[in-house]
Order: structure tokens, then C-alpha cells, then sequence
């Protein structure tokens, strides 16, 4: 049973802390935890603090299937870089570290299955360089899943996503962390997504944890006038999901 | 939970990965036509040369030495066959050089010769020619190629320590190699100009490369390097490749950018001084080499590095028989080809939709 | 200049790089006129108005006229003697620099390549060479078969980077026989295999200085005796270069500045 929890965590860049005092409550496996904040609060710091890229003060305290690194799949936000792959040479890549070079069937198979669960298989043999930003995404989240983690941080997943796409997405991956038993965390700014498929949600504000708890005790009224500066509401949709409707700037 | 079920209980459709292995296996094809024609390369560059001898004679004094007169044995032994092999090792580890430069800088115009190593090379022997005087002890006849060795190791350290310093950004070790370019050649200017007419005419020899200096010591001592460097990188292949999609990336399946970086650059320090130390400095080939290896393999190293070795080598080779048939009776130096080949192709680069791929 | 002369000499090679600054205005304006004497570049026709140029600069006009006399007197002795006879001419390989520049470095169709010429010889660098100096394809060399080679020496002791040169020159005939030793392995080189000029001995070192001296005449002397012995059984290449020192230096002759690999021709 996989469990996580952050422990007074802070990350460094070089010897400058960026993120400090980072606590959650223990983390349960199939739990979906939205990373929620403004721009530049540190999600993407923090993210690195926890996939071990990054030094920093505190513990992350992590019961895994695995001992190995192989245990926190990481996708960064950056999907923009052109090597001369194919998508599913890229995928296959996330997929074979080591020094072995054969390929065995069952990796192919895998990686066939997660292609097609993302619906991209039609741009399976496709050069990264002439994928669109969406597409550059959901590939990026193929070589995470295919790494088959236990905890996936995944940095703004869906920014570059159209509505379908990000509840399609979004979704599967709330399926897979019920199916598999994996922690998923998400840094995303779009809260009515959090709202929608958290269930835990972690607000950074500044570098430092402003709060971690239930989804509606975080996402609130005050919280959108002190952390975001705007006034709102929160108010449920036709099939029951709390959103946040925006009235203007605040004052 | 559509796509959940997709994933535990139906088996994708096997397209992808039948095309995935018949793209592989069209891969191989390549790697093996590129075997074939750097055979006939190599062949085609020891039965040519103004001794006209039939393709019999070089048979026969290829299996058979004793079985020909010692002049066809020396001219295909002696004086044939060690710059043919040398073009071949030479072409392969400035190739695979200029390669795994490109890959862990993330630049496309990076090389031994763009960066400033084959440059801090050329100074180092001009030193040697010169001065006569080498930079740590040896015997007077390696003064020579010690020198450029030891000038290109520390041009590339150079270049890799300074930019971990700052952080390893890419343009800042572009930028610094183009500063070492421009200092090793005001220093070579530098050198030229206190030497005197005829050592003069050496350096200037050398610093256009030539593989008329060809012996088999200085072909085993490039072949070992290449020995050491390529198993080095064939374990690391997976590693190399996921460098190119990014530093996060890569660290993200689990690879230690930064250690794979500093034994990437040591390899290439080695592989591309040594030659250089040895023949002098023939630009390009660490540029064009590894790009044709891309355009037709792509960059998964396990077809890359093969690629790029084979490319290298076949390009020198043939340089190798060109440079010996433009003029007759003349060897010209094989650095001025590679150049006057290289420098369109490298102004393409720039300009060409290269752009995309990177 | 803070010698004050009154006269700067140069060699024919520096006229680009001074017209180039103006060198002539700039040092006129100081009082000081350029000549230009050349001993290297057209052998033939430089050497003795260059003879003349320094006969009057220093008014030793009659002496000056001597040695051009002497020169002119020794060149056509043996351009007559070829013109006569027209022989069959061998074909030399200059093997320039020896020791000092790698295999096959030769001379082009000026210089030691027009010496050889001029010696009754087919210079086979020239061939294959546009310029006054450059390399071969050593292989070349082996598919042209020289008859004859000269290798070109000199003492490069203090040369930086000189190995197996073969040292000849004024005072150098006492180590003659080390020379010869070295001249025996620079023709053991890949190049040289099976070709007739081993085969046969006929190989020789020369003094490389010949190449920019008003003595060229000596040197195509030593040279027209190795190509055609016959014909030249006669000239004495060593009394002509005693006769020229003895006349006109003002040190004594030293012999050495050639030899050939068997000793005693």
C-alpha cells in the first residue's frame, strides 16, 4: 500500500530556499492531490524537492511498491524540447533506462496500451518536433505512466489541453490512482478541475504551504480574495461539482 | 472509466508496435548498407593512387604479400593502408565526438572543431613545433601530438567546468566555445609569429590537417580511444537519448544529468584531441557526420552512435580518396576537403529548417 | 634605422609586403633607399644584375664584375655541354629538406627544380607541383622510379624538431661518414622501395643553402656530374667552389657540401 507524506519540507536552489515548510497529511494511495497556488509560488519547485532533483530541508516520507527512483514518476512542465524521435521512440525511452539495449515485447505492448488509453496512437511515428503543444502533453504523460509509478507528480498536465481533453484526461488519471493504487499529484491552476477530481488539495503561496486539506475547506472565498485577489463564489454545476464563479477583481 | 478499462482489460491494436520493429529493422538495413559502403570505401581507397597496379596486384598483396613485388607491397601496406585505416578511425571518432557533443549541449553546431578543442589542439603543437618545449615532460619525438592533447583536454574541461559553474546553460557553453576558438587562434597567431620560416611552414601544415602522417602506432593509439569511448556510450545510449528531450526530463526517468554530462565531455576531450594531435585539424567532419546520422537514423543512440561512427568514417574515407585525386601525384591536405565541404553544409544548417528538430 | 644607413637591402620576397606600406616613400622621405637583390626566385635571371646591384653599391663594380663573369662562365659551361649532347635526361627525385619536412617534400619547377634542369636532369616535382616548394604523394614517387635522388641537407642540429637530417655544408666532410649512414635510412622510407636510384647508388645529399647563394653554378656542377658522369668527367665542382672562395671570400674553402651515398665516386 502506497502512502506519502511531506514532512516540513523546504527545496533549495543552490544554497537560496524557494520553498519552505511543506506539510501534508498522509497521503493515501488512489488519491488524487491538486498543487494549487499563483504564479511562481513554487509548485514546480516543490515537485522537484519531491522527485529527489532538488536538495532541500524536511522529509518526504514514502512507502512504495519499489525501492528504486522508479517509484516517483516526475513530468515536468517543459514539453518543448525537439529531439529527431518518433513519439514512440520518446515513450519507449521513459520506459528502457539501463544499459540493456533489446527491446522486449512486453514493453511494447505496454507502451501500445497507454498510446491508445491517450488516444494518440495516430501519432505513434510522428517526429516530436511537428507535435502541437496539447499533443507534446499527452506524450509526456505517456512516458510517465509507462514508467508505471507509485506517485506521479505531474506539472500542469493540461494547460495546453482543450476542455475535452483535460477532463478525458484528468479523469483517466483519477481511474488509473483508484485501479493502481497510485498518489497522483497535479500542479494546475484551474480550479474548478481541482475541485473536480481532487481530493486532497495543497495551496502555495510565496514558497511557503498556505493550506492542505479537503478540496472546499482550501478552495474558498477568502482564500481566492487573500491568495488570488479576486472575489467569488462557490457554487455547484448541474451534476453536483463545486466551481468557482469569478465575479471580478477584488477591490 | 472508459480508458481505464482500455488499459487493464483490452490489448491495444498492434500497429504501433509491428510498425515500431519494422521501422527498426529498416534501421539495421541502413546501418548495415552504411558497413557496406565504408568497405567499399576503404577498398576503393586501397586500389587507387598513381601507381596504377590492377585490382589483382591488390588482391594478391592483400592476402598474399609475400606473394608480390616489395614495391606493390609497400605501396599498399606501408603507404596505402595506414591512410585508409586512419581516415576511417579518425572520421569515426571525430564523428561520434562531434555527436555526443550535439547531444549533451543540445546544439546542433556544436563539434571538437566549432567549440574551440581542435583549435586549443592546433595551438598546442604549435607550441610544440615552435618552442620545442612540452607542457609536461616526454620524449622529443611526441612533444608534438602531447602537446595538442594536452590543450585540447584542458580547452574541453575548460569549457565543462566554467558552465557547470554558471549552471549549465546551453548558449553559455556555445559562447565560450566561440571565445576559445578566437583565443587559441590569436595564440596560434601569436606563435606563427615568432617562428621562424621554416618550423613556420610546419605548423601551418599541420593546422590543416593531413593523413599523410599516418603510422600504425598513431592508428592503434586512435583506435584504443575509440575502443574505450564507444563501449562507454553504448551502456549510456538510453541516457544520451533522453538528454535530448531535457535536463528535467532526463532526471525525470531517472538519469544523472549531470555525472552523464562530465563523463561525456572526458570521452570527447579524448576523442576528439587525439586525432587531432595526431593529423592535425580537419574541421567539419564532427559536424557533418553526426547530421547525416541524424537525418537518416534519428537519435535513439542505438542507432545514432553506430550511425554516426559509420557516417564519419565513410565521409573521411572518401575525402580520403578524393584528396588524392584531384591533382596527381599530390595528397592534398584532407583537412582544406573536409572544409570546403563542411562550410556549405554548416551554413545550411544554419538556415535550413534544421530549426525544427531542435 | 638607428643605425642610420644609407641603403636598405632586401630580398626580391619582401618587395609585396614592403610596397604594401609604402616602404619606398615612407623610407625615402628619411633618406634611405631599398634594393632589392634576389638569389632564390629566378635563379637565372636575377642573380647576376643582383651581383652588379651590390658590386656598385659597395664600388666595387670591377669585382662584382668578376664573379658575375665567373658565374656566367661556369653556367654556360654546362648548358653547352647539355646543348651539345643533348642526353638522355634521368629523372631526379629532390628530396627537399630531409629530416626537417616530412615525405615527400620537393621542389616544383623553380629553384633546385630548375637546378636540376639546368644539370641535364628531369626534376620530377615539377611534374606534379605548380609552386616552388611542396609535397608529393609518396606513392608518387614510387610510380615514378626515380633514376636519380638528391636529397637536400644541411647542419639543422639546432633546428627545433630536425631528426635524420643529413648534415652537409662548408666544414661538415668530416662527419661524412654519419651523413652517409643517414642518407642509407632516409632512402630506406617507403617511397624509395625498389626504385632504380637505390638499386643502382645513385643517390646524393646536397647542401640546402644552395638554394638561395649566388654558387648555384656549384651546386648544378655537383649535380651535372651525378646525372651524366660521362659527359662531365672532366668538371671538378669541388675545385670550381674552392676557386670561388679562394678568388673571391674572404674565408678559406671548406669542403663537404655534398656527398654521395658510396663514398670514393
Amino acid at each position: 500500500m502506497v502512502t506519502l507524506q511531506l514532512e516540513a519540507l523546504g527545496a533549495c536552489y543552490g544554497k537560496k530556499l524557494i520553498v519552505s515548510d511543506v506539510s501534508t497529511t498522509p497521503l493515501k494511495a488512489g488519491e488524487i492531490v491538486a498543487v494549487i497556488g499563483p504564479n511562481a509560488a513554487g509548485k514546480s519547485t516543490l515537485f522537484k524537492r519531491i522527485a529527489g532533483l532538488l536538495k532541500g530541508p524536511g522529509e518526504v516520507s514514502l512507502t512504495a511498491t519499489t525501492k528504486s527512483r522508479k517509484a516517483i514518476g516526475y513530468m515536468p512542465q517543459d514539453t518543448s524540447a525537439n529531439a529527431v524521435l518518433t513519439v514512440y521512440e520518446s515513450i519507449l525511452l521513459a520506459r528502457k533506462q539501463g544499459s540493456a539495449w533489446s527491446v522486449e515485447d512486453t514493453d511494447l505492448r505496454f507502451i501500445d496500451t497507454v498510446m491508445q488509453a491517450l488516444n494518440i496512437t495516430p501519432i505513434a511515428f510522428r517526429d516530436l518536433g511537428a507535435l502541437s503543444g496539447g499533443q507534446r502533453q499527452l506524450v509526456s504523460i505517456a512516458q510517465t505512466l509507462v514508467r508505471e509509478p507509485d506517485v506521479m507528480l505531474m506539472d500542469e498536465p493540461t494547460s495546453a489541453l482543450d476542455l475535452h481533453r483535460q477532463i478525458e484526461v484528468l479523469s483517466f488519471m483519477q481511474a488509473q490512482a483508484r485501479l493502481k493504487g497510485m498518489i497522483v499529484l497535479i500542479a494546475i491552476h484551474d480550479l474548478n478541475q481541482a475541485l473536480r477530481f481532487a481530493d486532497t488539495v495543497l495551496l502555495i503561496a510565496d514558497g511557503k504551504m498556505r493550506a492542505c486539506g479537503h478540496p472546499l475547506d482550501v478552495i474558498n472565498p477568502m482564500m481566492l480574495r487573500d491568495v488570488y485577489g479576486i472575489d467569488a463564489r462557490i457554487e455547484k454545476c448541474s451534476r453536483q461539482f463545486d466551481h468557482v464563479i469569478v465575479d471580478g477583481v477584488a477591490a | 472509466m472508459a480508458a481505464a478499462d482500455i488499459i487493464l482489460t483490452r490489448e491495444a491494436a498492434v500497429q504501433g508496435r509491428g510498425e515500431y520493429r519494422a521501422r527498426t529493422r529498416r534501421k539495421i538495413m541502413i546501418l548495415v548498407g552504411l558497413s557496406l559502403a565504408l568497405c567499399l570505401s576503404f577498398a576503393v581507397d586501397l586500389a587507387w593512387g598513381p601507381a596504377r597496379y590492377g585490382l589483382d596486384q591488390v588482391i594478391l598483396a592483400l592476402i598474399d604479400p609475400d606473394a608480390v613485388s616489395a614495391q606493390v607491397r609497400t605501396v599498399i601496406w606501408d603507404i596505402r593502408m595506414p591512410v585508409a585505416v586512419m581516415a576511417i578511425v579518425v572520421g569515426a571518432a571525430l564523428s561520434v565526438a562531434g555527436a555526443q557533443m550535439q547531444t549533451i549541449l543540445a546544439n546542433p553546431l556544436a563539434s571538437p572543431f566549432t567549440l574551440g578543442i581542435s583549435a586549443a589542439a592546433s595551438f598546442g603543437a604549435a607550441l610544440g613545433i615552435v618552442t620545442t618545449v612540452p607542457i609536461i615532460p616526454v620524449a622529443a619525438g611526441l612533444i608534438v601530438p602531447v602537446n595538442a592533447f594536452i590543450m585540447a583536454l584542458a580547452a574541453t574541461l575548460f569549457i565543462h567546468f566554467v558552465s557547470q559553474v554558471r549552471g549549465v546553460s546551453v548558449q553559455t557553453v556555445v559562447l565560450l566555445g566561440i571565445a576559445l576558438v578566437f583565443t587559441f587562434n590569436a595564440l596560434l597567431a601569436f606563435v606563427q609569429y615568432l617562428a621562424s620560416e621554416q618550423a613556420l611552414s610546419q605548423v601551418v601544415f599541420w593546422t590543416m590537417g593531413s593523413l599523410t602522417k599516418a603510422t600504425w602506432p598513431k592508428i592503434w593509439a586512435t583506435l584504443a580511444v575509440l575502443l574505450i569511448a564507444l563501449p562507454l556510450f553504448a551502456r549510456n545510449a538510453w541516457a544520451l537519448t533522453a538528454i535530448r528531450l531535457g535536463e528535467d526530463k532526463a532526471a525525470s526517468f531517472g538519469v544523472n544529468v549531470r555525472y552523464i554530462r562530465l563523463e561525456t565531455m572526458l570521452i570527447i576531450s579524448l576523442l576528439a584531441s587525439v586525432p587531432v594531435s595526431f593529423v592535425g585539424t580537419i574541421g567539419f567532419v564532427g559536424l557533418v557526420g553526426p547530421h547525416i546520422a541524424r537525418m537518416i537514423l534519428g537519435e535513439d543512440q542505438r542507432f545514432f552512435l553506430p550511425g554516426s561512427v559509420l557516417a564519419g568514417a565513410l565521409l573521411l574515407s572518401v575525402t580520403s580518396i578524393v584528396s588524392k585525386s584531384i591533382l596527381p601525384g599530390v595528397v592534398f591536405p584532407i583537412g582544406i576537403i573536409t572544409a570546403l565541404v563542411g562550410v556549405p553544409f554548416f551554413i545550411s544548417l544554419i538556415l535550413s529548417n534544421v530549426r525544427r528538430s531542435w | 634605422m638607428t643605425l642610420d644607413p644609407d641603403v636598405l637591402i632586401l630580398t626580391i620576397g619582401n618587395k609585396a609586403a614592403a610596397d604594401e606600406v609604402n616602404l619606398e616613400e615612407m623610407l625615402s622621405g628619411i633618406g634611405v633607399k631599398i634594393v632589392y637583390v634576389d638569389f632564390r626566385e629566378h635563379i637565372i635571371d636575377n642573380t647576376v644584375p643582383s651581383l652588379h646591384i651590390l658590386g656598385q653599391l659597395f664600388g666595387k663594380e670591377e669585382r662584382a664584375q668578376e664573379v658575375a663573369d665567373f658565374w656566367q662562365s661556369k653556367m654556360d659551361a654546362i648548358a653547352k655541354v647539355i646543348a651539345d649532347n643533348n642526353p638522355q635526361r634521368p629523372d631526379v627525385f629532390m628530396y627537399r629538406a630531409a629530416g626537417l619536412v616530412e615525405c615527400c617534400g620537393t621542389f616544383g619547377p623553380d629553384n633546385f627544380g630548375l637546378m636540376v634542369e639546368l644539370a641535364g636532369g628531369n626534376n620530377l616535382g615539377s611534374d606534379f607541383l605548380p609552386g616552388y616548394t611542396g609535397s608529393i604523394n609518396p606513392e608518387q614517387v614510387i610510380a615514378s622510379n626515380p633514376d636519380l635522388i638528391v636529397v637536400t641537407g644541411s647542419d639543422w642540429t639546432n633546428s627545433a624538431n630536425a631528426e635524420g637530417f643529413v648534415s652537409v655544408g662548408p666544414g661538415t666532410a668530416d662527419g661524412a661518414e654519419v651523413s652517409r649512414e643517414v642518407l642509407a635510412s632516409l632512402v630506406e622510407a617507403p617511397a624509395f622501395t625498389g626504385s632504380s636510384a637505390v638499386a643502382e647508388g645513385n643517390v646524393h645529399a646536397i647542401w640546402h643553402q644552395f638554394y638561395a647563394s649566388p654558387y648555384q653554378f656549384v651546386a648544378i656542377e655537383a649535380m651535372a656530374k651525378w646525372f651524366h658522369p660521362d659527359l662531365f668527367a672532366d668538371v671538378d665542382p669541388d675545385a670550381t667552389f674552392k676557386e670561388f672562395y679562394d678568388r673571391f671570400l674572404p674565408i678559406d674553402y671548406q669542403p663537404g657540401a655534398w656527398l654521395s651515398l658510396e663514398a670514393g665516386e
